[in-house]
């Protein structure tokens, strides 16, 4: 999606009406974007005079709850900006989230195996000499690559330039997504990947942060009727938050 | 900022509990002391925002029992977040109203809700007709100054505002529904945005 396409989905962001994979990419514009923050500032304000048309008193009791609700909660603190580089504050955010996601060993561990695979682990270089030097040992994931039954399925993500790509070896049991243009993830949200199993979507691993990646999927491949990359709480869900950002069909 | 009174002089319950503040500065002023931990000016907050944010999820969700959950739960987050609000970036309304709005969109957005939503929505028909919303907001010289704004809009403007902002579809379900071209939902509910805006007399 160009510039000019993302300052026109400021009245649409501005009233909610984008969908997570939107949102996350107008946030990203917004951030270097002075005159669109301006603009959706103005927009929400003239959306808050329609809510003058549909005026309607809750119940008392909900007053009563809502003023229980906030005793036992205390407000958060304004943002500051600490004198800290911004490294050490990302640092420190990361370490915030990864403590209170849950569970922290599963996602730690899918977050550590994606992160390997992405860089194709550490034993092998891309610019070594190459194949037929037996020193080199093929990772899973180039194995799938590298597979004579090895099937590519493409399917765009959103709107934009996204795609995903699945590698599939059937002699394997494994397949590889890789990534391209993905925006980011909207803020406290991940990636998640799932395999079609029969009727049932299984959580199959994660897409690490960045806008190109190449994570090999959990799970047998090989009996999977497709893939599918959903937006879920840091962390993960059990199940897929629908819709999702894509499918792909291994047919 | 335009002067304008939050919630409208007689009516509703949450005007006569107590007198609300008239002007958007001291909605930013209770947010300020909200910050501090003050639950009575939470409170007086809630008094002079409730029939406006209530009303407006109630609209979007349409259950009533859902409605009350999620207007509770937009006030915790109205609460918790109150430090976070920067006048620099919009009103203190604009601001409340915009978290009550997400919190709407994202219920009915949720499959359970939709599913149950759906069966209402297809029992009453396409699309709320908006002379409702016209009709409620002839009650006060406020809501009319909005009623001749929206007047001033396309038919096919206040169409796409009307499913986006009331019914928490995104513009290419809004697109879809009213059968207009790619691309085109976004930029209808745009110009109607503006239109409204500048009609409106609104600043930033």
């Amino acid at each position: 999606m160009s510039d000019e396409d993302l300052h026109g989905l400021s009245g649409a962001y501005a009233i909610d009406a984008v969908d997570d994979v939107e949102r996350a990419r107008f946030e990203a514009h917004l951030a270097g974007c002075p005159t669109c923050r301006d603009e959706v500032a103005s927009l929400r304000a003239a959306a808050t005079e329609l809510s003058l048309g549909t005026l309607s008193s809750p119940p008392p009791e909900l007053r009563a709850s809502v003023l229980r609700d906030i005793s036992s909660v205390r407000p958060l603190p304004p943002v500051v900006d600490p004198p800290a580089s911004l490294d050490t504050r990302r640092a420190e955010r990361e370490e915030r989230v990864a403590r209170a996601r849950r569970p922290p060993l599963r996602w730690l561990a899918g977050v550590a195996a994606a992160l390997v695979i992405a860089t194709g682990g550490v034993a092998w270089h891309p610019w070594s000499p190459g194949e037929g030097h037996g020193s080199v040992q093929l990772t899973a994931t180039q194995q799938v690559l590298r597979a004579k039954d090895a099937q590519r399925f493409e399917t765009k993500v959103g709107t934009g330039t996204a795609t995903a790509t699945v590698v599939r070896s059937a002699s394997l049991n494994k397949a590889v997504i890789l990534t391209a243009n993905l925006p980011a993830a909207p803020r406290g949200k991940v990636y998640e990947l799932w395999l079609r199993q029969g009727d049932a979507m299984v959580s199959a691993g994660f897409i690490p942060e960045g806008p190109s990646n190449t994570v090999l999927l959990q799970g047998n491949a090989a009996t999977a009727a497709g893939a599918g990359i959903t937006v879920e709480p840091a962390g993960g869900s059990a199940r897929p938050t629908l819709p999702p950002v894509a499918l792909i069909a291994f047919a | 900022m335009v002067h304008m009174t939050l919630v409208p002089d007689g009516e509703t319950a949450a005007g006569e509990r107590a007198s609300p503040p008239s002007a958007a500065a001291e909605l930013a002023g209770l947010l300020r002391s909200c910050a501090l931990g003050d639950e009575a000016a939470f409170a007086t907050l809630y008094d002079a925002t409730a029939a406006r944010l209530f009303g407006l999820v109630l609209r979007t969700v349409r259950d009533r029992a859902q409605a009350e959950e999620v207007t509770q739960d937009a006030y915790l987050d109205i609460w918790r977040n109150c430090a976070r609000f920067d006048a620099d970036r919009g009103s203190a309304l604009s601001w409340i109203m915009t978290i009550g709005h997400r919190k709407a969109v994202d219920r009915v957005r949720s499959s359970e809700a939709a599913r149950r939503r759906d069966t209402t929505y297809e029992a009453q028909g396409q699309a709320t007709p908006f002379d409702q919303t016209v009709e409620q907001a002839h009650r006060n010289l406020d809501s009319q100054r909005v009623h001749r704004a929206l007047a001033t809009l396309t038919d096919t403007q206040r169409g796409a505002l009307e499913l986006a902002y009331f019914g928490g579809y995104t513009h290419r379900e809004v697109a879809a529904m009213l059968d207009l071209p790619l691309g085109t939902a976004k930029t209808r509910i745009r110009d109607a945005l503006i239109r409204l805006r500048d009609t409106l007399g609104l600043e930033t």
